[in-house]
């Protein structure tokens, strides 16, 4: 008996009566497997089988977006936020649907500078690097998104006896919105405060089309990661560390007003 | 002319006599007074700068750098405020009044000289959250500061030099010139 084996896409690994079809290099659609069998005395016989590829996960990111690492760096603090603003619905359908839900709210609360990083199957935006206060409340402008420290540009009582009196650390933060159905875990090591920058100097300004318009993936759930730096303020030069932060991500996102932002209760 | 017009009358001229030796012109205002008001002015100022910096270097303001600050500190205020403490204490174990009188103008300058000093001193340090964000700058405007508050120093340690080193002839003393002759 001789075997042939056909496949309109893939390669048919091995030979005789039972091969392997690797499917490596192809597209989402259907291929067919052709089998033919000859028994050397005129006969033969000829027998098909489709097989749908489908994608269900990326594995690289697009040409023009640069990539979110995951597993994350450690957050400080972190937080699922509820389904409730990214909800399924009619006006629910696409990643850039969920985009916009944050966008809006991230535009209410000042976060006007922001960059989008790929992770599979969704996405990552990245706020500026801020100055906050303890609390997690944003300083006011022009202090809130200054690079380094800056003397007090506007008089309260304790805000200079603070500055005169005490150490006062300034007190960094950057906030991740993942948006993807997969888990975010987290590395174990902390990012530098120029990683920190580097996402955001790094990555799209808007949500680029070939990510905006896949379908919202069923599972789909948005995790924040807030990233807390700490700097001394010994010199102008004195980098910003990592802290773990005294309060949990969901009081930074109310102290933000992103929270309610969101319609979160 | 009422009681109670008098009354302050009288009042004005006991303080004028307590400033002013009998007989003294009206302008001029007796050592050892003028030597404690600035001794006050001094003493006051300084327990407000030095209680400042230290609630700041003990509360970690300058994190490990409070030596340099304390480095700037001390050689502005130490020397003139030693000289202070020294002379008036000095005094304070004499039997009597020397006698000496310094005239009021010169009496206000150092006064306003002290004021302006010591004030320039103390807004140095409590400006510093408006102008510098880290310990660094604050540190370099501190050095900085000596450009002016030197110079401010020498005629400070000038006047004061004089109305409490310097020894002058007292009115007692040119009393018994008057008398030899």
């Amino acid at each position: 008996m001789q075997y042939s084996w056909f496949a309109s896409g893939g390669t048919v690994e091995g030979s005789g009566p039972e091969v392997r079809w690797n499917s490596a290099g192809t597209q989402r659609g259907s291929y067919t497997i052709t089998a033919r069998v000859d028994d050397a005395r005129g006969g033969s016989a000829i027998c098909s089988a489709t097989i749908r590829v489908d994608v269900t996960g990326e594995i690289h990111p697009p040409a023009d977006m640069k990539e979110f690492p995951l597993p994350a760096p450690e957050a400080s603090t972190r937080q699922v936020l509820p389904d409730s603003p990214f909800a399924a619905g009619p006006n629910m359908t696409t990643l850039r649907d969920m985009d916009r839900v944050l966008s809006t709210a991230l535009d209410q609360t000042g976060y006007g500078e922001r960059s989008y990083l790929w992770v599979p199957d969704g996405f990552a935006l990245v706020t500026r690097l801020e100055q906050i206060y303890p609390d997690g409340r944003p300083k006011p402008p022009p202090a809130r998104f200054s690079a380094g420290p800056v003397p007090l540009r506007t008089f309260s009582l304790g805000d200079y006896l603070r500055a005169l009196f005490t150490a006062d650390p300034g007190y960094y933060r950057v906030l991740v919105f993942v948006v993807t159905p997969h888990d975010v875990s987290e590395t174990g090591k902390k990012p530098t405060d120029q990683e920190s920058s580097d996402w955001l100097h790094g990555g799209a300004a808007a949500l680029p089309s070939v990510v905006a318009e896949k379908p919202r993936p069923p599972e789909v759930r948005c995790v924040v990661l807030v990233y807390e730096f700490e700097n001394k303020k010994t010199t102008a030069t004195t980098p910003a560390v990592p802290v773990p932060s005294d309060i949990d991500a969901k009081t930074h996102l109310q102290k933000a007003g992103i929270w309610t932002a969101l319609h979160l209760p | 002319m009422n009681a109670n017009a008098k009354r302050t009358i009288d009042t004005k001229r006991q303080r004028q006599g307590a400033e002013s030796p009998a007989g003294a012109a009206p302008d001029l205002v007796r050592l050892e007074v003028v030597r404690v008001r600035l001794a006050v002015v001094w003493l006051s100022a300084a327990s407000v700068i030095f209680g400042t910096l230290i609630l700041q270097s003990l509360l970690g303001h300058y994190q490990d750098r409070a030596d340099e600050v304390w480095k700037w500190l001390l050689p502005a205020i130490t020397p003139t405020l030693g000289l202070v403490i020294s002379v008036i204490g000095s005094s304070a174990l004499l039997p009597s009044f020397s006698g000496a009188v310094v005239r009021k103008s010169f009496y206000r300058i150092a006064l306003l000289l002290s004021i302006f000093y010591l004030v320039f001193i103390f807004l140095n340090i409590v400006i510093q959250p408006f102008i510098s964000a880290t310990i660094d700058d604050q540190i370099k405007s501190f050095h900085t500061s000596n450009l002016w508050l030197a110079p401010l120093q020498g005629l400070v340690a000038s006047a004061l030099g004089v109305l409490f080193v310097s020894k002058h002839s007292t009115q007692a003393d040119s009393e018994d010139d008057e008398a030899k002759k």
